[in-house]
């Protein structure tokens, strides 16, 4: 069982095993739906990795409500590390059941010494770079319906990344009011542009499932254009049926080389 | 939390709400609501549809209707407002 950041790393920068021998994490931890993994203003002196599950990086706002910022999913980090000792600008909250693995200094370190894995962690970090602008630009311009189809097909391409979606579905697990904190929408409003992207036929919803009918139909209605996820090279993410996900939980840390 | 469905009735025509949203009660979804219609009003009139026209029916989940929110309420509120300073 693979590692969801070394099916990442493969699928999207063309890693091969030796580039990747020397990746190794502290051991998994379990966060459960709603618990804080990292708090804001925090100093830390090592990176994270979300193994399994959603969550988010946030900012608290004034009136006690949460600003989503990011969704990570599975091969995504919560934070890097950057220097020795960093004070975070935000929290990191799992949104479902969680498994996340720290990455301490030296294992950073090392990672880095490795030019081809070093040159991919480095592709990650521009795209989550190229998240917050494509974020920006959702959330300050597009009217809420595509603003919600245009996340929608974010979180798509990126599940795909990591075996979790094809072209006709995903899973879903977030509530209502995780999506209204991240687009800037309050719960209803994301409620009633759910029911109309229904209503134009663009998705369905199954059991928390989002079925898509017409991929390039849902694409063109969200002005989605996923050229930012995959800054190198031109491999397509990989498509496996909704049946046959990786079960990633079962992905320990010692898993990671085999 | 008990669910909450909001029906979106714009001038006759009526739009079902079949996912409803959780609160803990009819308060917290009247706030939810009038922030809604706040959003909602800009990107009507950007649709050149009449924010006057639009209400929502908000309803538990047996179907009774709880309380009906017309979007002109919260412009009202803003006429109340002014109103007072002005007195």
């Amino acid at each position: 069982m693979l590692n969801p950041l070394i099916t990442k790393l493969s699928c999207l920068y063309g890693l091969e095993p030796a580039d990747y021998s020397g990746l190794r994490f502290g051991e998994a931890h379990l966060a459960a739906p709603h618990q804080e993994i990292l708090s804001d203003g925090q100093i830390v002196s090592h990176a994270g990795l979300l193994l399994s599950g959603v969550a988010c990086r946030y900012k608290a706002i004034g009136d006690g409500r949460r600003a989503i910022i990011a969704f990570l999913l599975p091969g995504d980090f919560t934070n890097q590390q950057m220097p020795e000792r960093q004070r975070l600008d935000f929290g990191v909250a799992a949104l479902t059941a969680c498994e996340y693995a720290n990455v301490p200094l030296a294992a950073w370190r090392d990672f880095n010494r490795q030019t081809r894995l070093s040159h991919a962690l480095s592709l990650c970090t521009m795209t989550d770079m190229a998240i917050q602008r494509a974020w920006l630009a959702n959330i300050s311009q597009r009217p809420a319906d595509r603003r919600l189809a245009n996340l929608f097909c974010e979180l798509r391409y990126r599940l795909a990344l990591v075996g979790q979606a094809d072209d006709h579905s995903f899973r879903l697990p977030l509530i209502q009011q995780d999506l209204a904190d991240a687009l800037g929408l309050s719960t209803v409003h994301v409620n009633r542009v759910m029911q109309h992207i229904k209503e134009l036929g663009l998705i369905r919803i199954r059991d928390r499932v989002i079925l898509i009918g017409d991929l390039a139909r849902l694409e063109k209605f969200a002005e989605f254009d996923p050229s930012y996820l995959h800054l190198e090279g031109t491999v397509p993410p990989a498509r496996v049926s909704l049946g046959s996900y990786p079960d990633v939980r079962s992905a320990g840390p010692m898993a990671l080389n085999t | 939390m008990p669910r909450f469905f909001f029906d979106f009735v714009q001038a006759d025509q009526r739009t079902p709400d079949s996912e409803g949203v959780e609160f803990a009660d009819v308060e917290e979804a009247y706030l939810e609501v009038f922030r809604t219609a706040q959003e909602m009003w800009s990107e009507l009139l950007k649709q050149r549809r009449d924010p006057h026209l639009c209400s929502f029916e908000v309803r538990n989940h047996t179907g009774d209707i709880l309380l009906v929110f017309p979007f002109r309420e919260v412009v009202d509120c803003c006429t109340d407002r002014a109103g007072m300073r002005a007195s």
